[in-house]
Protein backbone atom coordinates (compact mmCIF):
# COMPACT_ATOMS: atom_id res chain seq x y z
CA UNK A 1 0.00 0.00 0.00
CA UNK A 2 2.75 2.32 0.95
CA UNK A 3 4.97 1.21 -2.15
CA UNK A 4 1.86 2.07 -4.30
CA UNK A 5 1.68 5.37 -2.08
CA UNK A 6 5.29 6.28 -3.04
CA UNK A 7 5.19 4.76 -6.84
CA UNK A 8 2.34 7.43 -7.43
CA UNK A 9 4.31 10.33 -5.87
CA UNK A 10 7.25 9.25 -7.83
CA UNK A 11 5.48 9.11 -10.80
CA UNK A 12 4.04 12.39 -10.30
CA UNK A 13 7.40 14.07 -9.93
CA UNK A 14 8.09 12.90 -12.98
CA UNK A 15 5.95 13.90 -14.76
CA UNK A 16 6.05 17.54 -13.02
CA UNK A 17 10.14 17.69 -13.76
CA UNK A 18 9.64 16.64 -17.94
CA UNK A 19 6.83 19.17 -18.03
CA UNK A 20 9.35 22.06 -15.88
CA UNK A 21 12.19 20.90 -17.90
CA UNK A 22 10.57 20.80 -21.71
CA UNK A 23 9.35 24.75 -20.39
CA UNK A 24 12.80 25.94 -20.14
CA UNK A 25 14.02 26.84 -23.52
CA UNK A 26 17.31 25.80 -24.35
CA UNK A 27 19.82 26.91 -26.66
CA UNK A 28 20.99 25.26 -29.65
CA UNK A 29 24.36 24.47 -30.45
CA UNK A 30 26.22 27.04 -32.30
CA UNK A 31 28.56 25.76 -35.19
CA UNK A 32 31.55 27.99 -36.20
CA UNK A 33 33.94 28.52 -38.60
CA UNK A 34 36.92 31.27 -39.40
CA UNK A 35 37.89 31.45 -42.88
CA UNK A 36 40.90 34.49 -43.16
CA UNK A 37 42.21 36.64 -45.96
CA UNK A 38 45.09 38.48 -45.88
CA UNK A 39 46.01 41.28 -48.67
CA UNK A 40 48.68 43.17 -48.67
CA UNK A 41 47.58 47.12 -49.22
CA UNK A 42 49.44 50.31 -49.39
CA UNK A 43 50.96 51.60 -46.22
CA UNK A 44 49.09 53.78 -44.08
CA UNK A 45 46.12 52.69 -45.97
CA UNK A 46 43.43 52.80 -43.19
CA UNK A 47 40.56 50.41 -43.60
CA UNK A 48 37.22 52.22 -43.30
CA UNK A 49 34.51 49.80 -43.87
CA UNK A 50 32.76 47.18 -45.53
CA UNK A 51 29.80 48.01 -48.32
CA UNK A 52 27.40 45.29 -49.72
CA UNK A 53 25.32 45.71 -52.09
CA UNK A 54 23.71 43.82 -55.21
CA UNK A 55 26.88 44.15 -57.40
CA UNK A 56 28.98 42.57 -54.67
CA UNK A 57 31.24 43.05 -50.84
CA UNK A 58 33.71 45.46 -50.90
CA UNK A 59 35.89 46.83 -48.37
CA UNK A 60 36.94 50.60 -48.56
CA UNK A 61 40.06 52.17 -47.15
CA UNK A 62 42.05 55.80 -47.59
CA UNK A 63 44.99 57.68 -46.99
CA UNK A 64 45.01 59.99 -44.31
CA UNK A 65 46.20 62.99 -46.83
CA UNK A 66 44.99 61.37 -50.01
CA UNK A 67 41.75 62.55 -51.89
CA UNK A 68 41.07 59.27 -53.02
CA UNK A 69 39.05 55.81 -51.28
CA UNK A 70 40.44 52.65 -51.89
CA UNK A 71 38.12 50.09 -52.81
CA UNK A 72 38.38 46.42 -53.03
CA UNK A 73 35.93 43.64 -53.80
CA UNK A 74 35.35 40.26 -52.30
CA UNK A 75 35.85 37.62 -55.59
CA UNK A 76 35.79 34.12 -54.63
CA UNK A 77 36.43 34.27 -50.79
CA UNK A 78 39.45 36.34 -51.21
CA UNK A 79 39.42 40.42 -51.96
CA UNK A 80 41.27 42.29 -54.87
CA UNK A 81 41.57 45.69 -55.07
CA UNK A 82 38.45 47.04 -57.30
CA UNK A 83 38.93 50.99 -58.24
CA UNK A 84 39.61 54.35 -56.30
CA UNK A 85 36.77 56.58 -55.90
CA UNK A 86 37.91 60.14 -55.66
CA UNK A 87 36.13 62.58 -52.80
CA UNK A 88 35.07 65.56 -54.17
CA UNK A 89 37.50 68.54 -54.46
CA UNK A 90 35.04 71.01 -53.35
CA UNK A 91 34.24 68.87 -50.44
CA UNK A 92 38.49 68.33 -49.29
CA UNK A 93 38.70 72.15 -49.45
CA UNK A 94 35.63 73.00 -47.35
CA UNK A 95 37.13 70.06 -44.06
CA UNK A 96 40.92 70.99 -45.40
CA UNK A 97 41.41 73.08 -42.31
CA UNK A 98 39.57 70.88 -39.81
CA UNK A 99 42.66 68.43 -40.11
CA UNK A 100 40.27 65.44 -39.30
CA UNK A 101 39.83 61.85 -40.36
CA UNK A 102 37.22 60.78 -42.09
CA UNK A 103 34.69 58.01 -42.19
CA UNK A 104 31.90 57.35 -44.02
CA UNK A 105 29.00 55.37 -44.75
CA UNK A 106 27.61 54.09 -48.13
CA UNK A 107 24.14 55.06 -49.30
CA UNK A 108 25.12 53.49 -52.54
CA UNK A 109 28.19 52.93 -54.47
CA UNK A 110 27.78 56.60 -56.09
CA UNK A 111 26.38 58.38 -53.02
CA UNK A 112 28.37 58.68 -49.60
CA UNK A 113 28.15 59.98 -46.09
CA UNK A 114 30.96 61.60 -44.90
CA UNK A 115 31.65 62.59 -41.22
CA UNK A 116 33.58 64.60 -39.21
CA UNK A 117 34.17 65.10 -35.66
CA UNK A 118 32.66 69.03 -37.11
CA UNK A 119 30.91 68.11 -40.30
CA UNK A 120 28.30 65.15 -41.98
CA UNK A 121 28.32 65.66 -45.94
CA UNK A 122 26.53 64.26 -48.50
CA UNK A 123 28.90 63.20 -51.41
CA UNK A 124 28.20 62.57 -54.93
CA UNK A 125 30.65 60.29 -56.03
CA UNK A 126 29.55 59.35 -59.57
CA UNK A 127 30.02 63.19 -60.40
CA UNK A 128 32.44 64.79 -58.08
CA UNK A 129 30.65 66.81 -56.44
CA UNK A 130 29.87 67.94 -52.89
CA UNK A 131 25.87 68.08 -52.25
CA UNK A 132 25.39 69.07 -48.65
CA UNK A 133 27.86 70.21 -45.81
CA UNK A 134 26.34 70.36 -42.40
CA UNK A 135 28.14 70.90 -39.25
CA UNK A 136 27.52 69.68 -36.16
CA UNK A 137 27.37 73.33 -34.06
CA UNK A 138 24.02 74.05 -35.97
CA UNK A 139 22.28 70.93 -36.24
CA UNK A 140 22.34 70.37 -32.12
CA UNK A 141 23.22 73.12 -29.47
CA UNK A 142 26.69 74.16 -29.60
CA UNK A 143 27.55 71.65 -26.64
CA UNK A 144 26.14 68.84 -28.48
CA UNK A 145 27.13 66.89 -31.25
CA UNK A 146 26.61 63.74 -33.53
CA UNK A 147 29.05 61.05 -32.66
CA UNK A 148 30.29 58.26 -35.31
CA UNK A 149 30.75 55.76 -32.69
CA UNK A 150 33.91 54.96 -33.32
CA UNK A 151 33.31 54.75 -37.59
CA UNK A 152 30.52 52.68 -37.45
CA UNK A 153 28.46 54.41 -39.29
CA UNK A 154 25.30 52.78 -41.38
CA UNK A 155 22.80 54.37 -43.21
CA UNK A 156 19.10 53.54 -42.85
CA UNK A 157 17.64 53.27 -46.20
CA UNK A 158 13.80 52.31 -44.54
CA UNK A 159 13.93 55.44 -42.03
CA UNK A 160 16.13 57.48 -45.15
CA UNK A 161 18.15 58.82 -42.01
CA UNK A 162 22.00 58.06 -40.37
CA UNK A 163 21.73 56.70 -36.75
CA UNK A 164 24.01 58.57 -34.75
CA UNK A 165 25.26 58.79 -31.00
CA UNK A 166 24.42 62.33 -28.99
CA UNK A 167 27.13 63.17 -27.23
CA UNK A 168 26.66 66.90 -25.10
CA UNK A 169 28.81 68.94 -22.80
CA UNK A 170 31.95 66.50 -22.25
CA UNK A 171 32.69 64.70 -25.88
CA UNK A 172 35.29 62.78 -23.66
CA UNK A 173 34.04 61.99 -20.50
CA UNK A 174 30.85 61.60 -21.34
CA UNK A 175 28.15 63.13 -19.04
CA UNK A 176 24.99 60.96 -18.54
CA UNK A 177 22.25 62.56 -16.90
CA UNK A 178 18.76 60.81 -15.82
CA UNK A 179 17.35 62.48 -18.74
CA UNK A 180 20.39 62.26 -21.35
CA UNK A 181 18.92 61.27 -24.68
CA UNK A 182 21.62 59.54 -26.52
CA UNK A 183 20.02 58.44 -29.84
CA UNK A 184 19.12 60.35 -32.75
CA UNK A 185 18.34 59.91 -36.88
CA UNK A 186 19.82 62.79 -39.29
CA UNK A 187 18.18 63.59 -42.37
CA UNK A 188 20.51 64.82 -44.49
CA UNK A 189 16.83 65.57 -46.71
CA UNK A 190 16.24 68.28 -44.23
CA UNK A 191 19.56 68.50 -41.90
CA UNK A 192 17.43 68.10 -39.20
CA UNK A 193 18.08 65.58 -35.72
CA UNK A 194 15.28 63.72 -34.56
CA UNK A 195 16.47 62.41 -31.18
CA UNK A 196 14.70 59.37 -30.16
CA UNK A 197 13.06 59.14 -26.30
CA UNK A 198 15.82 56.48 -25.30
CA UNK A 199 17.19 57.54 -22.24
CA UNK A 200 20.28 56.71 -20.64
CA UNK A 201 19.80 54.25 -17.91
CA UNK A 202 23.13 52.87 -15.94
CA UNK A 203 23.17 56.83 -14.47
CA UNK A 204 24.51 55.67 -10.99
CA UNK A 205 26.53 53.02 -12.16
CA UNK A 206 28.32 54.61 -14.74
CA UNK A 207 29.15 57.51 -11.93
CA UNK A 208 29.66 54.65 -9.18
CA UNK A 209 32.70 53.59 -10.71
CA UNK A 210 30.76 50.16 -11.12
CA UNK A 211 31.95 50.31 -14.69
CA UNK A 212 35.34 49.22 -15.71
CA UNK A 213 34.69 50.90 -18.89
CA UNK A 214 35.84 54.36 -19.77
CA UNK A 215 33.44 53.99 -22.85
CA UNK A 216 30.43 53.63 -21.69
CA UNK A 217 28.69 54.58 -24.67
CA UNK A 218 25.59 52.17 -25.74
CA UNK A 219 25.88 49.46 -28.42
CA UNK A 220 23.49 50.19 -31.12
CA UNK A 221 21.79 48.44 -34.09
CA UNK A 222 18.58 48.65 -36.08
CA UNK A 223 16.28 46.60 -38.12
CA UNK A 224 14.34 48.93 -40.12
CA UNK A 225 12.69 50.89 -37.98
CA UNK A 226 13.40 48.86 -34.65
CA UNK A 227 16.10 50.43 -32.80
CA UNK A 228 17.80 48.04 -30.18
CA UNK A 229 20.53 49.25 -28.11
CA UNK A 230 22.42 47.51 -25.07
CA UNK A 231 24.95 48.50 -23.15
CA UNK A 232 28.68 46.28 -21.76
CA UNK A 233 27.86 45.23 -18.28
CA UNK A 234 23.99 44.99 -18.40
CA UNK A 235 22.24 41.94 -20.28
CA UNK A 236 19.39 44.01 -20.77
CA UNK A 237 18.10 45.21 -24.44
CA UNK A 238 16.06 47.82 -24.96
CA UNK A 239 14.42 48.58 -28.50
CA UNK A 240 12.42 51.54 -29.69
CA UNK A 241 10.16 51.07 -32.78
CA UNK A 242 9.39 54.69 -34.50
CA UNK A 243 6.80 53.70 -36.05
CA UNK A 244 4.61 53.15 -33.36
CA UNK A 245 6.40 55.21 -31.35
CA UNK A 246 7.26 52.32 -28.57
CA UNK A 247 9.80 51.60 -26.01
CA UNK A 248 10.60 48.13 -24.74
CA UNK A 249 13.10 46.32 -23.13
CA UNK A 250 14.15 42.18 -22.37
CA UNK A 251 16.36 40.83 -20.04
CA UNK A 252 18.30 38.44 -22.07
CA UNK A 253 20.97 36.07 -20.48
CA UNK A 254 23.25 33.77 -22.61
CA UNK A 255 24.96 30.72 -20.86
CA UNK A 256 28.12 32.31 -20.96
CA UNK A 257 27.02 35.38 -19.24
CA UNK A 258 28.17 36.55 -15.46
CA UNK A 259 27.56 39.49 -14.04
CA UNK A 260 30.66 41.79 -12.92
CA UNK A 261 32.20 40.97 -9.35
CA UNK A 262 31.91 43.58 -6.87
CA UNK A 263 35.20 45.66 -7.50
CA UNK A 264 36.95 47.36 -5.01
CA UNK A 265 37.05 51.43 -6.31
CA UNK A 266 39.12 52.78 -3.40
CA UNK A 267 41.73 55.20 -5.17
CA UNK A 268 40.82 55.24 -8.56
CA UNK A 269 41.03 59.14 -8.38
CA UNK A 270 44.79 58.23 -9.17
CA UNK A 271 44.76 58.12 -13.00
CA UNK A 272 47.30 55.45 -12.95
CA UNK A 273 45.13 53.13 -10.56
CA UNK A 274 41.84 54.01 -12.54
CA UNK A 275 44.41 52.76 -15.92
CA UNK A 276 45.00 49.69 -13.76
CA UNK A 277 41.35 49.66 -12.91
CA UNK A 278 40.76 49.34 -16.36
CA UNK A 279 43.07 46.96 -17.55
CA UNK A 280 41.85 44.40 -15.04
CA UNK A 281 38.77 44.60 -15.84
CA UNK A 282 38.82 43.97 -19.57
CA UNK A 283 41.22 40.90 -19.13
CA UNK A 284 39.18 38.94 -16.50
CA UNK A 285 35.44 40.38 -16.01
CA UNK A 286 32.95 39.54 -18.69
CA UNK A 287 31.40 41.84 -21.01
CA UNK A 288 29.38 42.72 -23.85
CA UNK A 289 31.07 44.30 -27.01
CA UNK A 290 28.62 44.67 -29.74
CA UNK A 291 25.08 44.41 -31.12
CA UNK A 292 24.85 43.38 -34.50
CA UNK A 293 21.33 42.77 -36.53
CA UNK A 294 22.34 40.70 -39.74
CA UNK A 295 19.58 41.62 -42.09
CA UNK A 296 20.61 38.36 -44.09
CA UNK A 297 19.39 36.34 -41.66
CA UNK A 298 17.19 38.33 -39.40
CA UNK A 299 18.84 37.58 -36.60
CA UNK A 300 20.88 39.57 -33.93
CA UNK A 301 24.02 39.37 -32.48
CA UNK A 302 25.33 39.78 -28.95
CA UNK A 303 29.10 39.98 -28.82
CA UNK A 304 30.69 39.71 -25.68
CA UNK A 305 34.28 38.56 -24.10
CA UNK A 306 34.48 36.07 -21.31
CA UNK A 307 35.19 36.02 -17.89
CA UNK A 308 38.12 34.31 -16.71
CA UNK A 309 39.94 33.94 -13.37
CA UNK A 310 43.23 35.66 -12.48
CA UNK A 311 45.91 32.86 -12.44
CA UNK A 312 46.03 29.61 -14.72
CA UNK A 313 47.22 26.31 -12.94
CA UNK A 314 51.26 27.11 -13.15
CA UNK A 315 50.23 30.38 -11.13
CA UNK A 316 50.73 32.78 -13.53
CA UNK A 317 48.20 35.73 -14.69
CA UNK A 318 46.02 34.61 -17.61
CA UNK A 319 46.71 37.46 -20.04
CA UNK A 320 43.88 38.77 -22.75
CA UNK A 321 46.01 35.82 -25.50
CA UNK A 322 43.94 33.78 -23.73
CA UNK A 323 40.70 35.42 -23.39
CA UNK A 324 37.51 33.78 -24.87
CA UNK A 325 35.22 36.22 -26.97
CA UNK A 326 32.33 34.35 -28.12
CA UNK A 327 28.47 35.72 -29.65
CA UNK A 328 25.16 35.11 -28.63
CA UNK A 329 23.03 34.37 -31.51
CA UNK A 330 18.85 36.02 -31.38
CA UNK A 331 16.03 35.69 -33.33
CA UNK A 332 14.39 38.07 -34.35
CA UNK A 333 11.88 38.62 -31.27
CA UNK A 334 15.26 38.53 -29.16
CA UNK A 335 15.02 35.33 -28.41
CA UNK A 336 18.33 33.36 -27.70
CA UNK A 337 19.40 30.47 -30.50
CA UNK A 338 22.72 30.28 -29.02
CA UNK A 339 26.30 31.05 -28.13
CA UNK A 340 29.60 30.69 -29.82
CA UNK A 341 32.53 30.40 -28.10
CA UNK A 342 36.44 30.88 -29.32
CA UNK A 343 39.79 31.86 -27.90
CA UNK A 344 41.42 35.17 -28.94
CA UNK A 345 40.06 38.31 -29.95
CA UNK A 346 39.86 38.56 -34.12
CA UNK A 347 38.27 42.04 -34.69
CA UNK A 348 37.42 45.10 -33.31
CA UNK A 349 34.03 44.83 -34.63
CA UNK A 350 31.85 42.92 -36.98
CA UNK A 351 30.07 43.44 -39.70
CA UNK A 352 27.38 41.41 -41.71
CA UNK A 353 27.41 40.13 -45.40
CA UNK A 354 25.32 37.45 -47.47
CA UNK A 355 28.15 35.77 -47.09
CA UNK A 356 28.82 35.44 -43.42
CA UNK A 357 30.38 38.35 -40.38
CA UNK A 358 33.16 39.85 -41.80
CA UNK A 359 35.92 41.34 -39.13
CA UNK A 360 39.41 42.93 -39.91
CA UNK A 361 42.46 43.46 -38.55
CA UNK A 362 45.46 45.55 -39.63
CA UNK A 363 49.25 45.15 -39.22
CA UNK A 364 52.20 47.07 -41.27
CA UNK A 365 50.61 46.79 -44.90
CA UNK A 366 48.68 43.84 -44.57
CA UNK A 367 44.99 43.60 -44.05
CA UNK A 368 43.95 40.35 -42.63
CA UNK A 369 39.72 39.99 -43.57
CA UNK A 370 38.30 37.76 -40.64
CA UNK A 371 35.03 35.71 -42.05
CA UNK A 372 33.02 33.84 -39.10
CA UNK A 373 30.23 31.21 -40.34
CA UNK A 374 27.67 30.23 -38.30
CA UNK A 375 25.78 27.10 -38.46
CA UNK A 376 22.87 26.42 -36.31
CA UNK A 377 18.96 25.71 -36.61
CA UNK A 378 16.32 28.37 -36.05
CA UNK B 1 55.42 14.77 22.00
CA UNK B 2 54.38 18.19 23.17
CA UNK B 3 57.62 19.53 22.20
CA UNK B 4 57.43 18.34 18.87
CA UNK B 5 54.19 20.08 17.78
CA UNK B 6 55.91 23.21 19.75
CA UNK B 7 58.88 23.09 17.11
CA UNK B 8 56.35 22.22 14.09
CA UNK B 9 54.63 25.43 14.92
CA UNK B 10 57.58 27.56 15.09
CA UNK B 11 58.43 26.36 11.58
CA UNK B 12 55.75 26.63 10.43
CA UNK B 13 55.41 30.45 11.87
CA UNK B 14 59.03 30.60 10.60
CA UNK B 15 58.16 29.50 6.66
CA UNK B 16 54.85 31.50 6.52
CA UNK B 17 56.56 34.94 7.61
CA UNK B 18 58.95 34.17 5.22
CA UNK B 19 56.60 33.91 2.85
CA UNK B 20 54.57 36.98 3.26
CA UNK B 21 54.91 39.79 0.88
CA UNK B 22 57.69 42.50 2.13
CA UNK B 23 55.84 45.29 0.06
CA UNK B 24 52.30 46.09 -1.10
CA UNK B 25 52.85 45.52 -4.78
CA UNK B 26 50.53 42.26 -5.21
CA UNK B 27 52.38 40.54 -7.63
CA UNK B 28 55.62 40.59 -5.70
CA UNK B 29 56.27 36.69 -5.68
CA UNK B 30 55.75 36.79 -9.65
CA UNK B 31 58.48 39.33 -10.18
CA UNK B 32 60.53 37.61 -8.07
CA UNK B 33 59.94 34.40 -10.09
CA UNK B 34 59.91 36.23 -13.71
CA UNK B 35 63.46 37.79 -12.79
CA UNK B 36 65.49 34.28 -11.44
CA UNK B 37 63.92 32.69 -14.78
CA UNK B 38 64.32 34.98 -17.68
CA UNK B 39 66.95 37.67 -16.28
CA UNK B 40 68.99 35.95 -13.71
CA UNK B 41 71.61 35.99 -15.52
CA UNK B 42 72.00 39.42 -16.57
CA UNK B 43 71.12 40.82 -12.99
CA UNK B 44 74.62 41.00 -11.63
CA UNK B 45 73.71 43.30 -8.49
CA UNK B 46 72.12 42.48 -5.35
CA UNK B 47 71.35 45.95 -4.48
CA UNK B 48 69.40 47.74 -7.47
CA UNK B 49 66.99 49.44 -8.46
CA UNK B 50 64.49 47.97 -11.79
CA UNK B 51 62.29 50.55 -13.87
CA UNK B 52 59.55 48.69 -15.47
CA UNK B 53 58.56 50.04 -18.85
CA UNK B 54 55.60 48.56 -21.31
CA UNK B 55 54.92 49.43 -24.36
CA UNK B 56 50.88 50.25 -23.88
CA UNK B 57 49.19 47.75 -26.10
CA UNK B 58 45.63 48.94 -24.90
CA UNK B 59 44.04 52.22 -24.60
CA UNK B 60 40.22 52.66 -23.47
CA UNK B 61 38.57 55.33 -25.23
CA UNK B 62 39.92 58.25 -24.21
CA UNK B 63 42.48 56.84 -21.58
CA UNK B 64 46.70 56.14 -22.98
CA UNK B 65 49.84 56.51 -21.92
CA UNK B 66 51.47 60.07 -22.54
CA UNK B 67 54.88 59.78 -21.29
CA UNK B 68 57.82 58.40 -23.06
CA UNK B 69 60.51 56.22 -21.67
CA UNK B 70 63.38 58.68 -22.45
CA UNK B 71 61.23 61.17 -20.39
CA UNK B 72 61.14 58.81 -17.43
CA UNK B 73 64.48 57.39 -18.39
CA UNK B 74 66.11 61.23 -17.97
CA UNK B 75 64.43 61.90 -14.99
CA UNK B 76 65.35 58.49 -13.18
CA UNK B 77 68.90 58.68 -13.77
CA UNK B 78 69.36 61.75 -12.30
CA UNK B 79 67.68 60.75 -9.37
CA UNK B 80 69.49 57.08 -8.89
CA UNK B 81 72.36 58.41 -7.51
CA UNK B 82 74.73 55.26 -6.67
CA UNK B 83 72.18 52.97 -6.79
CA UNK B 84 72.84 50.52 -10.09
CA UNK B 85 69.69 50.99 -12.18
CA UNK B 86 68.37 48.12 -14.37
CA UNK B 87 65.32 48.96 -17.28
CA UNK B 88 63.34 46.09 -18.44
CA UNK B 89 61.37 47.46 -21.29
CA UNK B 90 59.55 44.75 -24.24
CA UNK B 91 60.44 46.97 -27.34
CA UNK B 92 63.32 45.39 -28.66
CA UNK B 93 63.85 48.69 -31.53
CA UNK B 94 63.73 50.69 -28.22
CA UNK B 95 67.49 49.40 -27.28
CA UNK B 96 70.00 50.79 -29.76
CA UNK B 97 68.46 54.65 -28.95
CA UNK B 98 68.49 54.42 -25.88
CA UNK B 99 71.55 52.64 -25.60
CA UNK B 100 73.55 54.95 -27.60
CA UNK B 101 71.92 57.90 -24.68
CA UNK B 102 72.71 56.20 -21.52
CA UNK B 103 75.31 53.52 -22.58
CA UNK B 104 76.74 52.49 -19.37
CA UNK B 105 75.09 54.24 -16.70
CA UNK B 106 71.92 51.76 -17.37
CA UNK B 107 71.84 47.89 -17.39
CA UNK B 108 69.19 46.64 -19.95
CA UNK B 109 67.04 44.06 -19.91
CA UNK B 110 64.28 43.10 -23.15
CA UNK B 111 61.16 40.89 -22.03
CA UNK B 112 58.78 39.58 -24.15
CA UNK B 113 55.34 41.16 -23.46
CA UNK B 114 53.46 38.39 -23.54
CA UNK B 115 55.10 36.35 -20.53
CA UNK B 116 55.54 40.07 -18.81
CA UNK B 117 52.34 40.10 -18.61
CA UNK B 118 51.96 36.34 -17.43
CA UNK B 119 53.75 37.48 -14.55
CA UNK B 120 51.86 40.98 -13.87
CA UNK B 121 54.68 43.10 -15.05
CA UNK B 122 52.79 46.74 -14.61
CA UNK B 123 51.44 47.02 -18.07
CA UNK B 124 50.05 50.95 -18.34
CA UNK B 125 51.63 52.51 -16.07
CA UNK B 126 56.10 52.11 -15.37
CA UNK B 127 57.16 51.30 -11.93
CA UNK B 128 60.17 51.68 -10.25
CA UNK B 129 61.14 48.47 -7.88
CA UNK B 130 64.08 49.05 -5.19
CA UNK B 131 65.78 45.59 -4.28
CA UNK B 132 68.03 45.30 -1.06
CA UNK B 133 69.62 41.81 -0.94
CA UNK B 134 68.18 41.17 -4.09
CA UNK B 135 64.59 41.08 -2.15
CA UNK B 136 62.26 43.88 -2.98
CA UNK B 137 61.81 46.70 -0.41
CA UNK B 138 59.93 48.93 -2.22
CA UNK B 139 57.72 50.24 -5.41
CA UNK B 140 56.18 52.93 -7.10
CA UNK B 141 54.35 53.57 -10.09
CA UNK B 142 56.08 56.29 -12.26
CA UNK B 143 52.79 58.38 -12.81
CA UNK B 144 52.62 59.34 -16.17
CA UNK B 145 50.35 61.96 -15.33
Amino acid sequence: MQNNYMLKNLGLLFLISVLFCSCLEKEKEIKYSFTQDTIVIAKNLQIKGFYEDKSGIYFYAKKYYCDSLFLYQEQNGHFEFHSFLNLPKSYLDSIKELNSAIDLAFINLDSVIAYTPQTIALLDLKNNALLKLFHHSDLLNDTCLLLNRGGKLKWNPERKTLPMMIICNDVSRRTWNYDTKFLGEFSLETGQVNILPLIYPYVEEYYGNKNYYSGTDPMITFKRDRYVVGFNTSPVIFTYTANNNKIDSFFIVNSNYKPLDEVDTTGLSNPSNYINFIIEGSTYQFYFEQLVYDEYKDVYYRFFAKDMPKKNKDGLLNTLKDKYYGLTVMDKNLKIIGDALWQGKKTNYWVPSSKGLLGMSSYDDKVIIIKLTLTYEK
Amino acid sequence: MKNNILILTVLMMVFSCSHQPKTSYKEEALLHKYLKKYHSDNIIHKDYSLMTYRTLGLCQGQVCAGISLDTILAQEVKNKGNVELYVLFDKKEDLAKIKAKYGNTLHYLIGDSHIMDQYGIPRAVPAMFYFKNAKLIKWKQIDRY
